[in-house]
């Protein structure tokens, strides 16, 4: 393990691993980019990703923008002695993220959100939970409902005394 | 160290879903960044959701963002109390009432409401009120600091009342860092309260200095006088020694903390810089676990929009520029509506002007005054109100609402929707005419906990 982070600083993250979607499609990325998933980085670690990493439930399409966002995210800690770089470059990424998000229909979205959940991107899964959570906003329990595809499982009767509980939440 | 195969298996929970479904662990990390009301109302969707979001683990982790813009129900109520006597001695309890519930008084509405309301009742003179907290001062040189929300209190010294220090409280709902905390300090109770004087160089041609002193919650003592240097941001006029910083609430935006001050010109003989108002811009973000603030930062005095007078110019004598006086009771400070910066609230008869701080520009300028005009007292009564009768009371950083008084009508602004109504109709007892504290209370985000039952 001691060995393979040596490796990876030596030559700048430099050794590239194979990423493969449940539609087969086959991308690679630098140690680096691909650590940004926590899921990855314990793999590397266990030395397991000689062969490529089989991703069964990401879409080739969603990890095309995970991959994207690695990319474009992989400067974050590399960079960190170039300071200059570093400052140059947040205003971009702020964008970058923003426009990513941005577009995204829901059943989309969603699975981007499923995606940096499985894989563990932490940066990823804010951004993407924040959006959702922004477009919340506003919206009525049946509302959320219909968006997650949620039953409502409650009786008229609990939901007027869950309603009652907390009435200010709930004045349309 | 667990072992990996190259091949990934689905969690479970994931495939049990349609592919339009999340799992309800990430609907809740997203209910976890909404606003309260979103919070609650995903509470309600169904029975897993709803015991979820009641877990005692959420309500650890709770990071509640404020939405984008206000949100007006965040504005809980008003602390009332009548003031009787030469110097105010207090003789009626502090009473509390609900924002938008009508007439009369409505307790029960704020989790520790009526405890609160106990441990304000003495006293009750406020210093500072910020993110759901109050310091209150109880004595000649002792105050305290209270969450009603929570029922926190702690028992503080404060240094003797005068013109010069102004308060600032921080709170995780600024999202600036609030120092280390002890193991039974709380996340739910940590801010930070800091004490503010304007200096005057003593030496010609020095600068003017901020002092800064932060109280440390855990021991309940002051801590080390920082001096932090000011810049003015329009040039040297505004080093000029009569400048003081106004009893004015303080707002902060991003970690940075703006205070609202006034530039004197006492000398009749030469010429001299008119009075004026300026807006004291100081980051607040930094802050050492040990008590100290970031010693490098400099405090930068930015002027306020033109034409406005204060009454203290000794030159400014011609009938224009009287016309241009405003009192400083007529100005306030309030987050913009995107809440990126800042904006000045000036309330005039029967308007309010907000002019909004364009922090892109350098220096930065002052946005075109955007105007809410008060229809209603327009019709209500003739104009021959007085600015004198004019005053800004309040303005909530999070609700958008703003309390004012215009002559004898107690009115609230609300940002959200731009619209001035008078509220003394349904708070008889705010009416000027009588002596009386009133305090309008915002709750604060951080330390809020949700009151979700899961019995159903």
């Amino acid at each position: 393990m001691a060995a393979a982070a040596a490796e990876a600083t030596t030559d700048g993250g430099g050794k590239m691993i194979i990423l493969i979607s449940a539609d087969g499609k086959r991308f690679e990325v630098t140690e680096a980019v691909a650590s940004q998933s926590q899921l990855i980085s314990n793999m590397i670690e266990d030395d397991c990703t000689e062969n490529g990493v089989r991703l069964p439930n990401v879409d080739g399409d969603i990890l095309t923008m995970v991959v994207d966002y690695c990319n474009m995210h992989a400067g974050d800690a590399a960079a960190a002695g170039d300071t200059m770089k570093a400052s140059s470059t947040e205003e971009e990424l702020k964008k970058f993220d923003a426009e990513l998000v941005q577009a995204l229909e829901n059943p989309v979205l969603f699975k981007l959100i499923l995606a940096a959940n499985f894989l563990n991107i932490k940066s990823l899964l804010d951004m993407t939970c924040q959006r959702v959570a922004d477009m919340m906003s506003g919206k009525t329990p049946e509302q959320m409902r219909e968006t997650f595809s949620i039953e409502n499982d409650f009786t008229p009767e609990e939901e007027a005394a869950i309603r009652q509980e907390n009435a200010w939440a709930f004045d349309d | 160290m667990k072992t990996m195969t190259s091949e990934m298996k689905p969690p479970p929970s994931s495939s049990s879903l349609s592919s339009r479904g999340l799992p309800i662990d990430v609907i809740v990390e997203i209910a976890e960044r909404s606003d309260p009301i979103t919070l609650l109302r995903c509470a309600a969707a169904c029975r897993q959701l709803r015991r979820a979001i009641s877990g005692e683990g959420l309500r650890r982790e709770l990071r509640l963002r404020n939405a984008a813009g206000f949100v007006p129900v965040l504005l809980r109520g008003f602390y009332y109390q009548p003031l009787h006597g030469a110097h105010g001695f207090l003789q009626e309890p502090v009473r509390f009432f609900a924002a938008g519930a009508g007439a009369g008084d409505h307790h029960g509405q704020l989790p520790a409401g009526d405890d609160a309301v106990e441990s304000l009742a003495v006293g009750f003179e406020t210093v500072e009120a910020r993110g759901g907290f109050v310091v209150a001062r109880t004595g000649s040189s002792s105050g305290k600091v209270c969450n009603p929300m929570t029922g926190y209190e702690l028992p503080i010294p404060l240094p003797r009342k005068d013109l010069v220090t102004s308060y600032l409280l921080l709170t995780a709902d600024d999202g600036v860092g609030l120092g280390a905390s002890s193991d039974d300090d709380s996340e739910l109770h940590r801010f930070r309260l800091l004490a503010v004087q304007l200096c005057q160089p003593t030496n010609k041609g020095r600068r003017l200095r901020l002092k800064m002193q932060a109280l440390t919650p855990a021991t309940g003592r002051w801590g080390p006088t920082t001096k932090i240097p000011v810049h003015g941001g329009g040039g040297d006029r505004h080093q000029h020694p009569g400048a003081e910083l106004l009893a004015r609430h303080p707002v902060v935006v991003n970690g940075v903390a703006y205070f609202l001050g006034v530039s004197h010109s006492f000398d009749r003989q030469r010429p001299h810089p008119p009075s004026h108002y300026f807006i004291l811009r100081v980051d607040v973000s930094d802050h050492g676990g040990d008590g100290r603030n970031g010693t490098t930062k400099a405090a930068t005095i930015i002027p306020a929009p033109e034409g406005l007078k204060p009454p203290s110019c000794s030159r400014c004598t011609s009938s224009e520029a009287a016309a241009a006086v405003v009192t400083s009771k007529q100005l306030l400070l309030t987050p913009s509506r995107d809440r990126r910066s800042v904006a000045l609230l000036v309330c005039r008869t029967t308007r309010v002007e907000i002019h909004t701080l364009d922090m892109l520009a350098t220096p930065s300028a002052w946005a075109r005054a955007t105007e809410v005009v008060d229809t209603a007292a327009v019709r209500r009564r003739p104009c021959d109100l007085s600015e004198s009768e004019v005053e800004l009371h309040w303005s909530g950083e999070a609700s958008g609402a703003v309390v004012l008084r215009l002559g004898g009508t107690v009115c609230q602004l609300d940002r959200a929707t731009m619209a001035i109504r008078t509220i003394d109709e349904e708070f008889p007892e705010f009416r000027y005419r009588s002596r009386h504290m009133l305090l309008p209370y915002e709750m604060g985000l951080s330390s809020w906990v949700p009151s979700i039952s899961t019995s159903a």
